[in-house]
C-alpha cells in the first residue's frame, strides 16, 4: 500500500522531528542524570555519569515531602475539580458558542470569562483568603476543588467555544425533531463527539492543577493537607539550591501526570472520529 | 414551549459561572476599592486617596520598564509560542504512527512541569550546562537577550498545550479537502496557505488569545528564572504589582497598577479574539 | 460515560471529604501558639521540631503547632493572614524598618520583660527596638566578608590583606597562576548586593548613621556623597578580577568555582561557608573582613543582625505567658547549640558550640575589628532595589560611569520621594 521508495522531504522531516524531540527531552533526560548524583559529584562535572546510582535523594525528597500522603492529597483535590471542569465548561462552552448570536447574556458572559484571563491571581488573594477564613474552609480539600474549578471555567469554556462550533448544528436539530429535550441533546449527542476536546481539556488540567501552588499554598497551610507540589517547593528556594534533591522531588511528582498524559491522549487522538460524523 | 427552551439555556451556564463567581467574581470585588486607598498591605487602618494611586502611575519611571518589557514579552513569545506549537503538531500529525505517538508524547512531556521547576530546570542548563559544555554564556546574564531566554523557557514548557489544541484543529480538517487540491494540482505550500491556515481560524483565535494574554501577565517563570534581573531588565508589570503589594508595602498603589493594567489587557484580549473569531469558518 | 464520571466524581467528593482535617479552635484549657516560618532546610527543621518537642514536653498545656512555608511566599503568607484576622503567634520579619510597619498597627507584642533577653548578644538587640520597646529577638547573625580558600592561599604563600592595595597584589599573583580571584554570582540580585555593600556599608555609615535616612528622605543626595562615590570607582576598579561572565553566574556555580578551586574568594554573607563545604566536604575556608581603602583599621567585620523573631500582640494573659516560655526555651543555650550544630548558623546567643571555623571565627571577631549595623537606619526594600538595581546596570558595560550612576541613583529616588 504505502510507497517504498523514500523522498527527500520524509528525510528532512524524520530530522526535523528527532531534533525537536531531542531538544523537548534532552533537559529532562539532564534532570534525571542530576538526580542520580551527590553534590560533590555534580561540583566534578555536570554532565559526566554517576559513579555509582546515589539513591539517597530520592529516599531523602520521598521522606522529607511526605511522598505518599500529600500524593494522595493532591490526587483527591485534582481528580474531582478536573471532573467538574470538563463537565460544566462543556456545557456553558457549548452555550455560549450556539446561543451566542441570539442572545446578548451570552456574548457578555463570554466577554467576561475571557477578561477574567487577565486578572493576575495576586490581587485576589487577600479577599480569597477572606472568604475562605469566614466560611471555615480553610485547610479543608473540598474547599480547595471550589477554587481550583472556579479559576479553571473561564479557560476551559473558551477551549471548548471554538470547537462546539466545528460541530455541525444539524445534528442536535435532528435531535429536537425527535423530541429530545436541549439537556439530553447536549449530553447524548453533542457531549460524545467533543470528546477529544473534553480529554485535551482533561489533560491540560490535570497538569495545571497538579502542579497549582498559588491557591493551594494560602489554603492548605497544615501539614496534614498539604499537596505534592507545595512539599516540593521547600527544595527550590531561592537560596537553596540542591540541584540533585530538587529534581528527584520534581520527577517523583512528575510520574503520575505523565502517565494519565500517555494514558489520555489515545481519545485525543481518536478526534479524527469527528471528522468522520461530519461528512 | 419556547419559554422553557430559553429558560434552560441559561442552566447550560449556571453551573460553571456559580463556580466562577466565588472564585474570581466576588473576590475580585471584595479587593477592587483598595486600588482607591492608601493602604500598605499589613494595617488595619487605611484611608480613601480618591484617584492619586492613578495618577501616581503616570509619573512614575518605575514602570516605565517593566511595560516595555511585558511588550517586548508579550511579542516574542506570542510569535515563537504559537510558530513552534504549530510545527510539532504538523510534526506529529505524519505518516508514520508509531513516531507520531512516541513524538507527541516526548513534546508533551515539558507541560507536566510546573512553570516554576521548569524555570529552576532551565536555570541550570543556562548557569551550569550551556556554559561547562558547549562554553556559552548565561543567557539570562545578559540584559538584552534576557526576554529570549525567559521566552525559550516558557515555549518549551507550554509548547505541548498548543500543539494539542493545533492538533484537534489539524484532526478536524477533513481528509478530501486535500486529496480534491491535490488532485487540481496544488503544491504543498499551497494546500498549507489555501486549506490548513484558513480551516485552522478556531484554533488559531483560542491559542494566540491565550499566548497573548498570559505573556502579557507573564509573572512565575521570570520571578523564579531572574526574579526581574540582571538589573531590572526583566521585570515585568505582574512582578512590580507583587513587590508594590508584598514588598514595598504600597498595596494600594500596585493594586491600582495591576487593576488599569487588566483594563488594557482586557481591550486587547477582546480585540485579538474578536479578529479570528470573525474569521473563524462554521462548518 | 456520563454516568460513570458522575460516580467517580461523587467518589472522588466523598474520598476528599473524609480525608479531611478540619481546623481545630482552642479546646477547654489548651493553648495552642502558632509558628508561621520559612525554615525549609532540613537543619533548621531539626531545630524547630527539636523546640516544638521540649516545648511540648515541658508545658502539657500547650500545644506548638508548626507552619513552615518556602521563603519565598512567607511574606505573601504573612500579609493576607494578618489582613484576614489569622494571624500566627510567632513569625520572623527582616528588618527594624518592617518592625516599625507592623508595629504601627499594634501587631506586636513587648518583649521588653522577657527573661531570654538577657542571653543574647547585646548589640543585636538594638535592631529589635523600635521606640523604646524590644519587638523583635534575632535568632542569628549573618557576617559579610571575604570567604577564602586557605589552602590555595598557601600554596602561593598569600596572607590575609588589610588594605586595597595588598589585596590587588593578591589578586594579581593568583591570576598569574591561573586561579580566578573572585567568585562573583553576580547572576543573581540579592548575591550582588552583597559585594558593593562589604565595600561602602561601614564607609558610608561611619560618620553618619543616617546616612541612608538623608537620602531617602532627600535631605542629601548621592552626587554629593565623596564616601560614595569612591567605594563606587572601587567597585569597579576590582573588575579584571571577576569570573568571567559574572552576571551569568549563579550562586550555586560560585560555590562550584571555590569547592572546585578554581576561584580562590568570595565576597558574601557568612551563609557561604556551609554553602561552599557542601559541595566539597574537604575544603578549608577562611575569612577576613574586606580591606576598603588603603587604611588598615578601616577593613572592618561586618555583622548584621538576622531575622527577627517577633511575637503577635496577644491581649490574653495565658497566651502571654506560654509565649514567654517558649521564647526562654528557644534563646536557652540549649536550642541554640542545636540550631548552630544542624543548622551550620551563627546564633545570637554564645556559647560553647562545634562549628564550622570561620562561622566561629566570625562569631569571635573583637568588637573593634567588627562593624555591626544593629540599630542603623537602613534602605526599605523599594530603595533597596533601586541601588542595587542601578549599580549592576552601571557595571554590566564595558565602561563605567560612576557620575552617571550617581545621577541615576538620585533621580530614582527623587521620583519616590515625590
Amino acid at each position: 500500500m504505502r510507497k517504498r521508495k523514500i523522498s527527500v522531504w520524509t528525510i528532512v522531516y524524520l530530522l526535523l522531528v528527532f531534533l525537536a524531540m531531542a531538544v523537548f527531552i534532552l533537559p529532562i533526560g539532564l534532570a534525571v542524570l542530576t538526580s542520580f548524583k551527590s553534590k560533590p559529584e555534580l561540583a566534578k562535572s555536570v554532565i559526566g555519569l554517576p559513579k555509582a546510582l546515589y539513591l539517597k535523594n530520592y529516599s531523602e525528597a520521598m521522606i522529607r515531602s511526605d511522598f505518599v500522603h500529600s500524593l494522595k492529597n493532591t490526587a483527591l483535590v485534582v481528580l474531582p475539580s478536573v471532573v467538574l471542569i470538563v463537565l460544566c465548561s462543556s456545557m456553558s462552552g457549548y452555550a455560549v458558542a450556539r446561543y451566542a448570536k441570539e442572545k446578548r447574556a451570552f456574548r457578555v458572559l463570554d466577554k467576561l470569562y475571557l477578561a477574567s484571563l487577565m486578572i493576575p491571581f495576586q490581587i485576589l488573594m487577600i479577599p480569597v483568603y477572606k472568604i475562605y477564613k469566614t466560611l471555615k474552609m480553610l485547610n479543608f480539600l473540598p474547599g480547595m476543588v471550589l477554587m481550583l474549578v472556579g479559576t479553571s471555567i473561564a479557560y476551559a469554556s473558551f477551549l471548548y467555544v471554538g470547537f462546539v462550533k466545528s460541530i455541525p448544528r444539524e445534528i442536535e436539530e435532528s435531535a429536537y425533531m425527535d423530541g429530545c429535550s436541549e439537556f439530553k441533546s447536549f449530553w447524548l449527542i453533542t457531549f460524545p463527539l467533543l470528546k477529544p476536546i473534553s480529554a485535551t481539556v482533561a489533560s491540560l488540567h490535570v497538569m495545571w492543577l497538579w502542579n497549582d501552588f498559588n491557591i493551594s499554598v494560602i489554603l492548605l497551610q497544615k501539614e496534614a493537607v498539604r499537596t505534592i507540589t507545595i512539599k516540593q517547593f521547600y527544595f527550590f528556594g531561592q537560596y537553596t539550591a540542591d540541584y540533585g534533591m530538587a529534581f528527584a522531588a520534581a520527577i517523583l511528582s512528575m510520574i503520575p501526570v505523565v502517565l494519565c498524559f500517555v494514558f489520555m491522549q489515545k481519545y485525543i487522538v481518536n478526534g479524527i472520529t469527528v471528522g468522520a460524523v461530519k461528512t | 414551549m419556547r419559554k422553557k427552551r430559553s429558560i434552560s439555556k441559561y442552566l447550560f451556564v449556571l453551573p460553571g459561572f456559580c463556580f466562577f463567581a466565588f472564585a474570581m467574581l466576588i473576590p475580585f470585588c471584595m479587593g477592587f476599592h483598595i486600588a482607591f486607598t492608601d493602604w500598605d498591605g499589613v494595617g488595619i487602618k487605611y484611608n480613601f486617596v480618591g484617584l492619586k494611586n492613578f495618577q501616581a502611575i503616570f509619573q512614575d519611571i518605575r514602570v516605565r520598564g517593566p511595560f516595555l518589557n511585558t511588550l517586548k514579552f508579550a511579542v516574542i513569545g506570542t510569535i515563537l509560542g504559537n510558530v513552534v506549537p504549530l510545527a510539532l503538531a504538523m510534526f506529529v500529525n505524519g505518516k508514520y504512527q508509531k513516531l507520531n505517538t512516541v513524538a507527541r508524547v516526548a513534546f508533551f512531556i515539558p507541560v507536566c512541569l510546573s512553570s516554576v521547576l521548569t524555570a529552576f530546570l532551565w536555570k541550570f542548563l543556562y548557569h551550569e550546562f550551556f556554559p561547562k559544555v558547549f562554553g556559552w554564556k548565561n543567557i539570562l546574564g545578559s540584559s538584552k537577550y534576557v526576554i529570549l531566554g525567559i521566552v525559550i523557557i516558557g515555549v518549551w514548557n507550554t509548547a505541548g498545550t498548543n500543539m494539542l489544541i493545533y492538533l484537534s484543529g489539524l484532526k478536524n480538517i477533513p481528509a478530501e479537502l486535500y486529496e480534491a487540491a491535490t488532485v487540481d494540482g496544488a503544491s504543498g505550500s499551497q494546500r498549507f496557505f489555501k486549506i490548513t491556515l484558513p480551516l485552522l481560524m478556531p484554533s488559531f483565535s483560542v491559542c494566540v488569545t491565550l499566548t497573548l494574554t498570559s505573556w502579557l501577565k507573564e509573572f512565575a517563570t521570570t520571578l523564579s528564572a531572574t526574579s526581574g534581573g540582571p538589573g531590572g531588565s526583566s521585570r515585568t508589570v505582574s512582578i512590580y504589582v507583587f513587590e508594590n503589594l508584598y514588598k514595598y508595602y504600597k498595596a494600594g498603589y500596585g493594586q491600582a497598577v495591576s487593576l488599569l493594567f487588566a483594563l488594557v489587557l482586557i481591550v486587547v484580549g477582546l480585540l485579538v479574539s474578536s479578529f479570528f473569531r470573525k474569521r473563524e469558518v462554521e462548518l | 460515560m456520563k454516568k460513570a464520571t458522575v460516580v467517580m466524581m461523587m467518589a472522588a467528593m466523598v474520598a476528599s471529604m473524609s480525608g479531611t482535617v478540619m481546623a481545630a479552635g482552642d479546646s477547654g484549657d489548651t493553648i495552642t501558639l502558632t509558628w508561621l516560618n520559612h525554615y525549609a532546610e532540613a537543619g533548621k527543621q531539626a531545630w524547630i521540631q527539636s523546640v516544638k518537642e521540649q516545648f511540648e514536653a515541658k508545658y502539657d498545656n500547650v500545644i506548638l503547632n508548626i507552619e513552615t512555608v518556602d521563603a519565598d511566599s512567607h511574606k505573601t503568607i504573612l500579609q493576607t493572614k494578618l489582613a484576614s484576622d489569622d494571624a500566627p503567634a510567632i513569625f520572623d520579619l527582616a528588618s527594624n524598618a518592617d518592625l516599625a510597619i507592623y508595629n504601627e498597627s499594634g501587631y506586636l507584642a513587648d518583649l521588653s520583660d522577657f527573661e531570654c533577653l538577657n542571653n543574647v548578644d547585646a548589640d543585636l538587640l538594638k535592631e529589635g527596638m523600635v521606640d523604646g520597646k524590644q519587638l523583635g529577638i534575632p535568632i542569628e547573625l549573618s557576617g559579610y566578608g571575604v570567604f577564602y580558600n586557605v589552602d590555595i592561599f598557601e600554596q602561593y604563600g598569600l596572607e590575609e590583606p588589610k588594605t586595597l592595595s595588598e589585596l590587588r597584589q593578591i589578586c594579581d599573583t593568583l591570576k598569574e597562576n591561573g586561579v580566578t580571584p573572585f567568585a562573583t554570582p553576580f547572576a543573581e540580585a540579592w548575591a550582588f548586593s552583597c559585594y558593593p555593600r562589604a565595600l561602602y556599608d561601614e564607609v558610608c555609615w561611619h560618620d553618619d548613621g543616617d546616612f541612608w535616612a538623608k537620602l531617602m528622605d532627600r535631605s542629601e543626595k548621592f552626587a554629593d556623597s565623596e564616601s560614595f562615590k569612591t567605594q563606587m570607582e572601587t567597585t569597579w576598579s576590582l573588575h579584571e578580577y571577576w569570573n568571567d561572565d559574572a552576571f551569568g553566574t549563579s550562586w550555586d556555580s560560585a560555590q562550584q568555582l571555590m569547592a572546585n578551586g578554581e576561584a580562590a574568594m568570595c565576597v558574601h554573607g557568612s551563609w557561604a561557608v556551609d554553602g561552599i563545604t557542601s559541595y566539597n566536604p574537604d575544603i578549608n575556608i577562611g575569612v577576613f573582613p574586606m580591606p576598603v581603602s588603603e587604611n588598615p583599621e578601616e577593613a572592618l567585620m561586618i555583622k548584621e543582625p538576622g531575622q527577627q523573631l517577633v511575637l503577635y500582640n496577644f491581649e490574653d494573659e495565658a497566651t502571654k505567658e506560654a509565649a514567654r516560655n517558649l521564647y526562654n526555651l528557644i534563646y536557652s543555650q540549649d536550642s541554640m547549640k542545636v540550631y548552630a550544630e544542624e543548622a551550620h548558623q551563627m546564633p545570637s546567643v554564645a556559647g560553647d558550640y562545634d562549628m564550622l571555623p570561620a562561622l566561629a571565627e566570625i562569631m569571635n571577631y573583637p568588637s573593634e575589628q567588627s562593624f555591626s549595623e544593629a540599630g542603623l537606619t537602613r534602605l526599605d526594600s523599594e530603595h533597596q532595589d533601586i541601588v542595587f538595581e542601578t549599580i549592576m546596570n552601571a557595571c554590566m558595560g564595558d565602561e563605567f560611569d560612576v557620575d552617571a550612576l550617581l545621577n541615576d541613583l538620585d533621580t530614582a529616588f527623587d521620583n519616590i520621594a515625590q
